[in-house]
């Protein structure tokens, strides 16, 4: 029984951790990136705010892990149960980290590009969103093994 | 909604040419189409232009100085021919400013060295050395001094602070000798003496200040009526270098846009001035500018629009159809109705103190609208949980609550649920405005394969509706539904490409568009559940303070107790409040730049309509 609620809570541990490292990381290349541009071109602040806000979406997607596993989080829960927890958590972590990671650097070169007068707002937020795809299937995942489990 | 536009070619005897231009300007309604060219091949212009910049920037200089309240003097004479030796003069105040800025801050700084030395004489010092003693002053750390310091040579402690100790030794002659300290140069002055320095730069730093506030309320003005003035020189030479000269430099042609509800009275001026033009409707290919005119609430969310970019002239203004889902997002991502009610109050206070940005006030008006009823219907406020409050237990089963609706929800949160289901909503919407501008651009032939998507996708949804309540469709029904998903496979199949000959050879571009429609579509939908996530965490976060600061609060006696709770309360909420602001602005531009225009189909490019004016 300890073991199950242990085992689920490290998968919880990995998903939000890492998915929220992952956004820590994205978020501080940006504003490493926005720090810069904000030199050459300080009144295009709100698409630098814009483009650096992107790779938030993974820890958040932590956190809604979270709240959909919560309720298995008991004393009662079977072994299955906590095996699916951290297989998911595992996942969503891991991939939620990279992705955001990723993301942060699309965004920064986006956020530099802006500042040295290019257009490319909109672009950069369509290439930024491919990468979030991914920790987006890993969320729908975890969404169908806690409707299963 | 974008304003019609006609397109007109000018063409004018040449000279007759700079009347026309006047006249032109005067009317003030025609955008002048650039030539790719034209700009930046002028030396003139590359001058005026960056002149134009440094006055710009010049003047939010020069109005920092402008002391509150303050009436500036009236522009005379002719500032722009002054306007180098302005800037000039200013500049040279500033570099003055910036000088004595530096000065001080490095003499304060030294005052601050000297002042563990105290008060003395360097011509006594410069009397001791001449006399043949070598005095030199050292800082060590306490721990590493040596009282025997004071007898091999001399030391005598002046001060200890900081844990360090501040001496000096006193040597006949030159004797080489090495301590573990740190040895220091002495300033020539004392600090008392420093300071006085100090305080006579501050106060020439003062005068200056003044007598630039003096200058920028003289000037101030002049360097505006000059920017402003050079600003339509510089549209004039924009618009002569896009004139082309034909017919052995006897003619000017000139083309431009104009408003279409404003076309006749420019008419009645051209026919007036018998000047030669064609009026014709814009072609695709021209690059006709784009006004964007919309109602009162759409038009409060043109800057969104224009962050991304303009449509272009073939398009559909996207700005009324995201405008309604944008404040909803807005509200599901705050989500707390005390946060709504302060967007609310202060979109209020600055209708009331900011006239200049009514829109902006207004824009939060609504946003803070949106907040509240989204924040009351979940029954969040101020991070208080309304179905826990007593006095509201008589309506607690109305709140979209987990308690309250999760069963209905088959186990899901019902805010999740519905998150996902407004982006489905936002989806196909998005998908239905595709299918009116693909008709409107090239017709509904080229629109009939989206419209398959669109209603093989809702014809799923009605299909699967039954599925959630356990029960089945006549089979009527169900048949029908079946053969509308039939037409629509076929459609998506074999007419992606409505010009081949054989429409069999589209199954290769339909299987691929069908590929693309499911990955991005699980995308899409699943995107649209940070709206519940970023409502969920911002009300968690606020209830967390709150029991934060009754904890807190409450552990001590209640006339010192409300202390640590408003404060943890105050800056818990304000730090929780303004991250939320940020994100629930940040993510439904996400989802209205990415989601939506990604399946409307948004092209942009478009050029904002700049007439030719005063």
């Amino acid at each position: 029984m300890t073991f199950n609620l242990v085992l689920a809570y490290v998968g919880v541990a990995l998903m939000v951790g890492l998915s929220g490292i992952g956004s820590v990381y994205g978020l501080t290349i940006c504003g490493n990136s926005v720090v810069g541009a904000l030199k050459k071109r300080p009144e295009a602040m709100g698409t630098y705010i814009l483009l650096s806000a992107l790779p938030s979406t993974q820890g958040i997607y932590g956190f809604v892990g979270y709240f959909l596993l919560q309720g298995f989080l008991t004393p009662e829960m079977t072994p299955l149960q906590a095996a699916a927890v951290f297989g998911a958590g595992v996942a969503l972590g891991f991939v939620g980290f990279f992705s955001a990671l990723r993301q942060g650097q699309v965004c920064a070169n986006g956020v530099a590009a802006t500042g040295s007068g290019h257009n490319v707002t909109a672009g950069t937020m369509i290439m930024a969103a491919f990468p979030e795809f991914y920790a987006i299937l890993s969320l729908l995942v975890l969404i169908l093994i806690s409707g299963t489990i | 909604m974008i304003t019609k536009m006609k397109k007109y070619t000018f063409l004018v005897f040449h000279r007759e040419y700079e009347q026309f231009l006047l006249r032109l300007r005067e009317a003030g309604v025609v955008h002048i189409t650039e030539k790719a060219e034209g700009s930046v091949e002028n030396l003139l212009l590359n001058e005026q232009i960056a002149l134009l910049q440094r006055l710009r920037k010049a003047q939010a200089a020069v109005a920092a100085y402008v002391p509150k309240g303050a009436s500036l003097l009236t522009a005379e004479g002719n500032p722009l021919a002054e306007a180098k030796a302005l800037l000039t003069e200013f500049d040279a105040m500033t570099a003055d400013i910036m000088q004595l800025e530096q000065k001080l801050a490095a003499v304060n700084k030294e005052v601050q060295r000297m002042r563990v030395w105290g008060v003395f004489s360097s011509e006594k010092l410069e009397a001791l050395r001449r006399a043949g003693y070598n005095l030199q002053f050292f800082i060590c750390n306490a721990s590493n001094y040596d009282p025997a310091w004071e007898t091999l040579y001399h030391a005598f402690v002046v001060t200890e602070q900081g844990g360090n100790v501040y001496f000096v030794t006193v040597n006949r002659n030159n004797e080489a000798f090495s301590l573990l300290a740190e040895e220091v140069k002495l300033n020539a002055c004392d600090y008392t003496r420093l300071q006085t320095d100090a305080e006579g730069i501050q106060h020439l730093l003062v005068a200056k200040q003044a007598k630039t506030a003096a200058w920028a309320i003289a000037n101030l003005n002049r360097l505006t009526v000059a920017a402003d003035e050079l600003q339509r020189r510089i549209d004039w030479t924009r618009v002569t270098l896009n004139t082309d000269t034909v017919a052995d430099q006897s003619l000017k042609l000139l083309e431009g846009f104009c408003p279409e509800e404003m076309s006749a009275a420019l008419n009645r001026q051209l026919d007036a001035d018998k000047i030669y033009y064609i009026e014709e409707t814009p072609a695709e290919e021209d690059a006709t500018p784009i006004q964007l005119k919309n109602n009162f609430f759409s038009r409060l969310f043109e800057p969104i629009t224009r962050l991304y970019s303009l449509p272009n002239y073939t398009e559909i203004d996207p700005t009324a159809f995201f405008a309604p889902f944008f404040m909803l997002f807005f509200g599901l991502c705050l989500g707390d109705g005390g946060y709504g009610l302060l967007v609310l109050l202060a979109g209020l206070a600055v209708l009331w103190k900011k006239p200049a940005w009514k829109d902006w006030g207004w824009l939060a008006v609504f946003m803070g609208i949106s907040t509240m009823i989204v924040g009351i219907l979940t029954g969040m406020f101020f991070g208080i949980e309304l179905e826990k409050v007593a006095f509201l237990k008589p309506v607690r089963q109305y709140f979209i609550t987990d308690s309250n609706f999760k069963e209905a929800c088959h186990g899901y949160s019902p805010m999740m649920v519905f998150a996902i289901c407004i982006g489905i909503f936002q989806i196909l919407f998005a998908m239905g405005f595709k299918v009116v501008k693909i008709t409107l651009q090239k017709g509904f032939k080229y629109a009939l394969y989206d419209l398959a998507w669109l209603v093989f996708l809702i014809d799923s949804i009605v299909m699967m509706l039954p599925m959630l309540s356990g029960n089945t469709f006549a089979a009527g029904v169900q048949y029908a539904l079946y053969g509308v998903a039939g037409v629509c496979v076929l459609l998506i199949l074999f007419y992606s490409n409505p010009d081949r000959k054989f429409l069999v050879l589209n199954i290769g571009s339909g299987l691929w568009g069908t590929y693309n429609m499911a990955s991005g579509l699980l995308g899409d939908v699943l995107s649209y559940i940070r709206l519940f996530a970023l409502g969920l965490a911002g009300g968690i976060l606020g209830n967390v303070f709150n029991q934060l600061a009754m904890q807190v609060g409450g552990g001590l006696p209640v006339w010192i107790g409300w202390l640590p709770m408003v404060l943890i309360m105050v800056f818990g909420h304000g730090l929780n409040f303004a991250l939320a602001l940020i994100s629930s602005v940040v993510h439904p531009l996400r989802l209205t730049f990415v989601e939506f225009y990604k399946n409307a189909s948004f092209e942009g490019g478009g050029k904002e309509y700049r007439p030719f004016r005063k």
